[in-house]
């Protein structure tokens, strides 16, 4: 009765691996790891031509979505790991060409990954982002969802360019 | 650059931090519920049929798609079967779509709810997938965050501002 396809596929690239984790941060990393996927893999598959191109006025061009989340990246998990964050004064949505938006998004997303390997003790320290206080896990968390919400953009993009989003090529 | 970011940390936490694994997950998922719920308010009738390509659901089918997830995923994690009636993305018009969304998070609330020490449960979801009620918990925040930027797009092809940019001062 569940009539989900993309669902479907977002739930095969999500799959824990193995046994799965009874850890906070653990549980995260599977949901960080197929989103950093299907974001490299979208902007792979998007032709150079098409990097600028947004569906209306209003909105980010395809390569100025992927340049923002190379910056958000950066900034929420400096935030989550309590450092300054490498990318400070950088504003990726300026980046020019494919080549080098892709390499940008790859270093922020690699920047990324020891957040989602951190035990559960540290997992759930406090910490602070733009003011607002949360845990480290919260910040991991939000940082996946802002990859996955604008990754939802994206997936727009791609479909009217007709071309199918990684999340739906599973076959 | 970085305007509709803070309009989402703006939301985020109320008041106390969230000191704990499934506190993380609900003040995200809260967040998410208020620009859905929202969305579908927001959209007029005539354009609930809207799709910006013949390849992927309209506007109301991905209000029915997320309602749908919410009752997969929430009935999961408490344990229980799904109450849901039909497939939600076949509802007949605005109207239903609405209820379909609201009665869907009004059920999910429950889940994130969820103790702490419950939350390293495994559960395994209907396609087979095994994790613990946390990692549900946080993959339908996800879910419905990534369907959500598809809806901005839409929004925006119709000339609307979505919820998640209606904060004012950008």
């Amino acid at each position: 009765m569940f009539p989900a396809r993309s669902l479907l596929a977002l739930l095969t690239l999500a799959a824990l691996p193995g046994a799965a984790s009874a850890q906070a941060a653990a549980a995260m990393q599977s949901l960080f790891e197929s989103g950093k996927s299907n974001l490299i893999k979208t902007a792979e598959l998007m032709p150079e031509a098409n990097y600028a191109f947004k569906p209306v006025a209003t909105v980010r061009s395809f390569g100025e979505i992927l340049g923002h989340l190379a910056n958000e990246n950066f900034l929420i998990c400096a935030g989550a790991k309590g450092e300054p964050n490498p990318a400070e004064g950088k504003d990726y949505e300026k980046t020019a060409g494919k080549a080098a938006m892709i390499a940008a998004l790859r270093e922020s997303l690699t920047y990324c990954d020891p957040v989602y390997r951190m035990p559960d003790a540290k997992a759930l320290e406090p910490i602070e982002l733009f003011g607002t206080k949360g845990t480290r896990l919260w910040a991991a968390t939000l940082n996946v969802i802002h990859n996955g919400e604008h990754y939802g953009n994206l997936v727009t993009y791609l479909r009217i360019k007709g071309l199918v989003p990684p999340s739906s090529q599973g076959g | 650059m970085k305007a509709r970011l803070f309009a989402v940390l703006a939301l985020a936490v109320p008041a106390a931090a969230a000191a704990q694994g499934v506190a993380a997950s609900k003040n995200l998922y809260e967040i998410s519920k208020g620009w859905l719920i929202k969305s579908a308010e927001m959209m007029p009738e005539a354009d609930y049929g809207f799709k910006p390509t013949p390849a992927v659901r309209s506007f109301g089918e991905l209000i029915g798609h997320v309602a749908n997830a919410n009752y997969m995923f929430c009935s999961v994690v408490l344990g229980e079967n799904s109450p849901q009636t039909g497939d939600l993305e076949k509802a007949a018009n605005r109207a239903a779509f609405i209820k379909g969304i609201k009665d869907a998070f009004a059920y999910c609330d429950k889940a994130y709810l969820l103790a702490d020490a419950k939350s390293t449960e495994m559960i395994k979801l209907p396609f087979g997938m095994e994790g613990n009620k946390l990692w549900a918990l946080m993959f339908n925040v996800a879910h419905n965050n990534e369907h959500y930027g598809n809806l901005v797009t839409y929004f925006r092809l119709k000339g609307m501002v979505p919820p998640s940019s209606q904060g004012g001062g950008m």
